[in-house]
């Protein structure tokens, strides 16, 4: 059996060679690098005179919303030896691989008289000399022309990395301002990237914990206007609001919406206990979800609905727990050392975020819904409150520096913990809530 | 030429779903040892979709051109044996851990 066995290893040694003269010679390559892609943007083709502003700002919003990444570099137009003066025109593919562009951007604005605005863009890789995928073109008003540079962007993300996009999406938060012990907080609502800033509410009552609803139409948030918390619910288009939930003697907070945008799921404290409740955004008899004398907060849906995750320190310290979304008696997902709060579902579904205090410093963190591959992303005096962006990559959430004068804003981080960043808003900022993608 | 195509090889930009996918590509190779680029075509991968397997040889592609550009470190007198390449991307090392 031993010198079949040796006879069959030999034949099969003496085959080798003549398979690699008879085929192709086979390599694999199991190492590679990471590190941003360069990338050229020429300014846009401005096909009106009336355009050429519009076509250089879109241009460079494109330019930051992939920069913005970590993913992508862009190389400085004062580098260019081509440039892209008619859309149409054939690419001089030798001038822009001699810069090292790797992908190269070519678009074209043109505007109407009635304030319309058409984008159109190609995307080319430029060392295979050949466009990737077709090209496109976005209408627009002349007031949206930074959502239509959103949207070209987010094509050109998709296309090379195989993500989902989110650059057309927006943030509520808590604008702050004033010192202190006597901050005053707004709601506000911006673009991912910290523009078009619009108040929400006023100043005069604190709110807290905006969250946007799955088409981005209403925000859940807790207001102090009563004195008591209590869960509102605002229309983003005419800024209506309304109470939601107004049971006496209680307090109501932390909610959140289901993924079809019918039920809330928030806290309610009764009688110095707090539990997770659902109800009807339209109203009706709220259902009980847990019931321990201990905390349940911070309640989260998965993104089909048939799960919550949720905070409770019914083990003596705040940990993660998992139950069925019509209740039930929930799984605990979290092990490690210190304390566990804020899980948020990721949109994809296979992750949840979090913030860990451990050892004196927070963190925002990500691991699988079985608790397992726990990954911390950040570490600081005061991280918390993580938002997923759209497309599950990138995580938002609030940082506090330290200190009398401490100031709280948002920060952003890919879930490889690399990019981490702050994003630019006028006042101090808090408790962010992604939107999905806009229309 | 594996070593100089590792360094070219740029798995930054691409998703997390793109990392799961290996990808065998065909080349035809010049006798100066730099690829001929329209012979690149992706022969099989192990995605479970086209458009990530897609993203995956755009991104293996680039690398063999990129570093190809002006002739790969081979053997002259052995071209009959690199005339055609069969190049396998797996980048299962290169994963989030």
């Amino acid at each position: 059996m031993v010198r079949f066995l040796t006879l069959l290893a030999a034949l099969w040694l003496m085959a080798l060679p003549v398979q690699a003269q008879n085929g192709p010679l086979r390599i694999t390559i199991d190492e590679g690098v990471i590190e941003p892609l360069p990338f050229a943007v020429p300014d846009f083709v401005a096909e009106s005179a009336a355009a050429q502003q519009m076509a250089q700002q879109i241009a460079r919003v494109v330019a930051a919303d992939l920069t913005g990444t970590g993913l992508f570099r862009e190389i400085p137009q004062d580098a260019f030896i081509s440039q892209i003066t008619s859309f149409n025109s054939p690419v001089q593919f030798a001038d822009w691989r001699a810069i090292n562009a790797q992908a190269l951007i070519a678009g074209a604005v043109s505007m109407e008289g009635d304030g319309r605005v058409s984008v159109k863009f190609r995307l080319y890789d430029v060392f295979a000399g050949q466009e990737m995928g077709a090209g496109l073109q976005f209408d627009g008003t002349e007031q949206g022309w930074r959502r239509i540079a959103h949207k070209v962007a987010d094509a050109v993300y998709s296309r090379i990395t195989g993500e989902a996009p989110y650059f057309d999406s927006r943030v509520v938060f808590v604008a702050e301002s004033g010192p202190k012990g006597e901050r005053q907080k707004r709601l506000a609502v911006m673009d991912y990237d910290g523009a078009n800033v619009q108040y929400l509410t006023d100043s005069r009552s604190i709110v807290l914990a905006p969250r946007f609803s799955p088409s981005g139409d209403r925000i859940l948030y807790t207001s102090y206007e009563t004195g008591f918390p209590r869960i509102h619910v605002l229309d983003v288009a005419s800024v209506g609001r309304r109470v939601l939930e107004n049971q006496p003697g209680t307090m109501s907070f932390s909610p959140r919406f289901s993924p079809d945008g019918q039920t809330v799921i928030y806290s309610l404290t009764q009688g110095g206990n707090t539990d997770i409740y659902r109800m009807p955004i339209a109203g009706g008899a709220p259902q009980r979800l847990t019931s321990a004398p201990s905390i349940e907060t911070a309640p989260s849906f998965s993104p089909d609905g048939s799960q919550i995750v949720f905070e409770s320190d019914r083990s003596g310290n705040q940990q993660l727990y998992i139950m069925p979304a019509s209740g039930g008696e929930p799984r605990r997902i979290s092990f490690g050392p210190g304390r566990y709060g804020t899980p948020v579902w990721s949109p994809r579904g296979d992750l949840i975020a979090f913030t860990k205090q451990s050892k004196g410093r927070f963190h925002i963190g990500v691991m699988r819904t079985d608790g397992s591959e726990e990954r911390l992303l950040t570490a600081s005096f005061l991280d918390e409150g993580p938002t997923w962006a759209p497309n599950g990559r990138v995580i938002m959430f609030t940082r506090e520096t330290q200190g009398a004068g401490g100031q709280s804003s948002l920060y952003s981080v890919d879930i490889t913990g690399r990019n981490l960043k702050r994003v630019r808003t006028e006042t101090g900022a808090s408790d962010p809530s992604w939107s999905p993608l806009q229309n | 030429m594996a070593l100089s195509v590792q360094r070219c090889w740029n798995v930054g930009e691409l998703s997390s779903d793109a990392l799961r996918v290996a990808v065998a590509v065909s080349i035809e190779m010049n006798r100066d040892a730099t690829p001929v680029a329209d012979s690149i075509r992706l022969v099989r991968h192990s995605g479970e979709s086209e458009l990530l397997a897609r993203q995956a040889f755009d991104t293996a592609r680039r690398a063999i051109i990129r570093c190809g550009v002006n002739g790969f470190d081979l053997p002259a007198e052995k071209y009959g044996q690199w005339r055609e390449i069969e190049m396998t991307f797996d980048p299962s090392n290169m994963r989030i851990k």
